[in-house]
């Protein structure tokens, strides 16, 4: 593979004088290849994963391999210095690295989307957003109750928290949305905004049950101007009517949000319940059979010779490869949808959104009852500090309760939607 | 005692034990005394009124109701022993905390008057507060085919502690692993497991109630198990206490509630399930507890022993309450959301603590199924 830096990209300028910013690799790169370099990282990650939880945040190291792979760039704009690919792609690629560390793989999904959402602002946002180098490592609280905004000249002046930011010890920015004041006293507008990470600090308050190496601490700005350019009106994200979507022309970039965030991690839990059946193989070939009468301890007999292990083995397998399943044919699906609505001319249906999250949550769901079955099968020896299924568990549960991903949420959307209520 | 156990909860966790001030509050309230012999200091209760303090305890603290339920089961457990292992163990005050592995690891041999104890021993829940240990270990060099094994009950100061109890959850049990070498064990000290196996303990006849006929396993069962099921009523009380005063979400308003949880309809769903599983989870120990304690006052005076099957179906039943505890909590934490899932959370810790008690062999799901059709397949193919 090509080492393609921070520093890799090339600077140009197209037919209207437009800059552009191109990876050495953008011209070659496949999904196949991304999916190929996610999969010889799993045993490193796997090494990494008990430092990278005891450090709650993205191994440095682990960034700077992400970098080199190029798995920050995948959706990102080909003009800023990105790949362009899929969701599909991405998702591919999480799961390989979820296999490893769930961490690692929920951070990467968050930073690796949101190259996607920064390619929602207006042109002249994005040209700053993506810099020399299109490096844009961005966590995001895009909605509005963290914070509060007020017009001054030339753009706004923001103050706020923003809970649960996955990846913003390894940030240049930060996604914060607001409400903003409005002169008349009026019912304030929902804005998002992004912003310089210098303009902001990391509170470190994250001390949790699971998912600790994503490090998803409060992101806390004071009093910081935000110009313009980096602005977006809620309404036009609930329009599906961004800037960027005018500026990009593939249909990527034309996926409503929701739908887009929807699936943006949930290659973590499925890599995390495949990375659970996995360590529970290798306890069916290790891990001896205690005697039935005690006395004698332990028996030559491993857990593979017991049917109910072996059942257990079965049932995490093939949840968690159902779930991988659906995750690849859904973000494919979601793909397609984009580009077949593009070509119509139509957005997104709100019940074709509910659905998308819905689909998402079975799968989260899913992929928490394979890393359960695995845990049942495992026994107390598993649950040591450190064993990776107790630490599957704990993430995967975790997971399940993100509020977008549960199951609470996403039917009562998708029921509302659906009937039109 | 729940409120003092809910703000110690944490300290336990991080103590890696039962705290010494709980211990003392046990040891005040008469609970290690709960199920031993009125003729050594005991209160000569049934297993149900152990269960029904466990369960107590058990809303406060996981760790701490787990630790009380196996140091106070285990004086029923001293009373199985030779009559003058018991006037020693019990000694002039009736004081005995005894920590335990039950499963037999060890080695001994015989030596004049009694046996030399060696080996190491995993999870002997509360061994920080212990005056008694007790593991199991089997006779060696006397080519023997299938050699016998005996439970040993030593002190604590012939055993080294480990401190190797670094665990997803029940951190607050401490549940160490100690290393005995050469240690000397009195005849009187020494329980042969083929009598507990065949429910003909010396201690059934020295003591008349009935209690101390019950067969081990039967007992054992029960004995934890409402530590499982305080966690989950634990849990069901931190997400009733959410209910009223963690506000709706962005999502949820959209959605039509307002306020506070209480008005968001998956909240309710998720609490209704959690309580009624938690409540019948209490119902079936209770009733288990009291079946098993009839049970042997019906068979104990006829000298009927239990089955194998009677005694599978108490593992079953358990292994089954445990699973509707661990339920329950999944429901809790999945209605409390990311922001119950910081440390020290009561709704984290009863997921990891409620986990971890599920993995314990007594309740695994697995065995428990398996061990009770062989016991009922073999007894149905007997002529």
């Amino acid at each position: 593979m090509t080492a393609a830096g921070a520093g890799g990209v090339a600077i140009g300028f197209d037919a209207a004088g437009r800059r552009v910013l191109t990876h050495p690799e953008a011209a070659t790169i496949t999904a196949e290849a991304l999916l190929e370099r996610a999969r010889a990282m799993v045993p490193v990650l796997r090494e990494r994963a008990p430092r990278c939880e005891a450090a709650r945040q993205l191994l440095p190291e682990t960034v700077a391999d992400f970098e080199r792979a190029g798995f920050f760039r995948i959706c990102q704009p080909r003009r800023f210095g990105g790949f362009e690919l899929g969701l599909d792609a991405l998702e591919a690629v999480l799961i390989e690295v979820g296999r490893g560390c769930a961490s690692s793989a929920w951070t990467l999904g968050i930073l690796a989307g949101h190259a996607w959402w920064a390619a929602q602002f207006p042109e002249p946002g994005q040209e700053e957003i993506f810099g020399e180098d299109g490096v844009a490592r961005l966590p995001t609280g895009i909605f509005g109750r963290g914070g509060r905004a007020r017009r001054v000249e030339g753009g706004y002046e923001l103050s706020g928290r923003w809970a649960y930011q996955s990846g913003c010890d390894a940030a240049n920015w930060y996604g914060c949305g607001a409400l903003l004041e409005t002169e008349d006293g009026g019912q304030p507008e929902g804005i998002t905004f992004i912003v310089r990470a210098a303009d902001g600090y990391v509170e470190d308050d994250w001390h949790v049950l699971g998912m600790r190496g994503t490090g998803s601490k409060t992101v806390v700005v004071e009093r910081a101007f935000v110009p313009e350019r980096r602005a977006i009106f809620l309404k036009d994200v609930e329009a599906a009517e961004t800037p960027g979507s005018k500026v990009h022309a593939n249909p990527l970039y034309g996926i409503p949000l929701m739908a887009f965030i929807s699936v943006e991690v949930t290659g973590a839990a499925v890599g995390c319940a495949l990375q659970a059946a996995e360590a529970l193989d290798e306890l069916g070939r290790t891990k001896p059979v205690r005697a039935r009468s005690g006395g004698g301890g332990e028996t030559a007999a491993r857990q593979m010779s017991l049917p109910g292990f072996r059942r257990r083995l079965a049932e995490s397998k093939t949840l968690a490869e159902t779930a991988k399943t659906l995750l690849l044919r859904e973000a494919e699906r979601v793909m397609d949808l984009g580009r077949e609505t593009k070509a119509a001319g139509r957005k997104f249906t709100r019940e074709e959104v509910a659905e998308i999250t819905l689909r998402q949550a079975r799968i989260i769901d899913l992929s928490v009852r394979a890393v359960d079955e695995a845990f049942a099968a495992a026994g107390t020896s598993a649950t040591v500090t450190g064993h990776p299924i107790e630490r599957c568990l704990r993430d995967v549960h975790m997971m399940s309760t993100h509020r977008v991903l549960s199951m609470d949420q996403a039917a009562e959307t998708w029921g509302l939607a659906h009937y039109g209520l | 005692m729940v409120p003092a156990l809910r703000q110690r909860a944490r300290r336990c966790e991080d103590a890696e034990r039962l705290l010494p001030e709980t211990a003392q509050e046990f040891i005040d309230a008469g609970f290690f005394r709960i199920v031993q012999p009125r003729r050594y200091g005991g209160f000569e209760f049934g297993l149900d009124v152990l269960e029904e303090v466990v369960i107590e305890v058990g809303r406060g603290c996981g760790s701490s109701a787990w630790t009380l339920a196996i140091l106070g089961g285990h004086s029923w457990w001293t009373a199985l022993f030779p009559e003058e292992g018991q006037d020693e163990i019990f000694g002039e005050d009736g004081h005995v905390i005894m920590a335990t592995n039950l499963s037999g690891n060890g080695r001994c041999r015989r030596l004049p008057g009694g046996y030399e104890l060696s080996g190491r021993f995993v999870y002997l829940s509360g061994c920080d507060v212990a005056n008694w240990l007790c593991v199991g270990a089997m006779l060696e060099d006397e080519g023997h085919a299938d050699p016998p094994w005996f439970y040993m009950a030593i002190r604590p100061e012939e055993a080294t502690i480990l401190d190797d109890w670094h665990m997803l959850g029940l951190r607050g049990t401490g549940s160490k692993s100690v290393v005995v070498e050469k240690a000397f064990v009195p005849e009187r000290r020494a329980l042969p497991q083929a009598l507990v196996q065949a429910q003909e303990t010396p201690g059934r006849y020295v003591h008349p109630n009935p209690l101390y006929a019950t067969p081990m396993l039967a007992f054992l069962s029960i004995e934890t198990t409402g530590a499982a099921v305080g966690i989950a009523l634990q849990a069901v009380e931190a997400l009733e206490e959410l209910a009223l005063n963690k506000p709706v979400r962005r999502r949820e308003a959209e959605a039509g509630a307002s306020g506070f949880q209480a008005s968001v309809p998956s909240f309710r769903r998720h609490l209704a399930e959690a309580k009624s599983k938690a409540e019948a989870a209490r119902t079936i120990l209770l009733n288990e507890a009291r079946r098993l304690m009839a049970t042997m006052r019906e068979y104990a005076p006829a000298g009927r022993k239990m089955a194998p099957e009677e005694m599978a179906e108490y593992g079953l039943n358990c292994a089954r309450l445990v699973d509707l505890c661990v339920q329950a909590v999944d429901h809790a934490l999945a209605a409390g959301g990311t922001s119950s899932t910081f440390d020290g959370h009561p709704l984290e810790r009863c997921f990891r603590d409620i986990r971890t008690l599920s993995t314990h062999n007594v309740y695994r799901m697995d065995l428990m199924a398996e061990r009770w059709a062989q016991a009922r397949f073999q007894e149905a193919a007997r002529p």
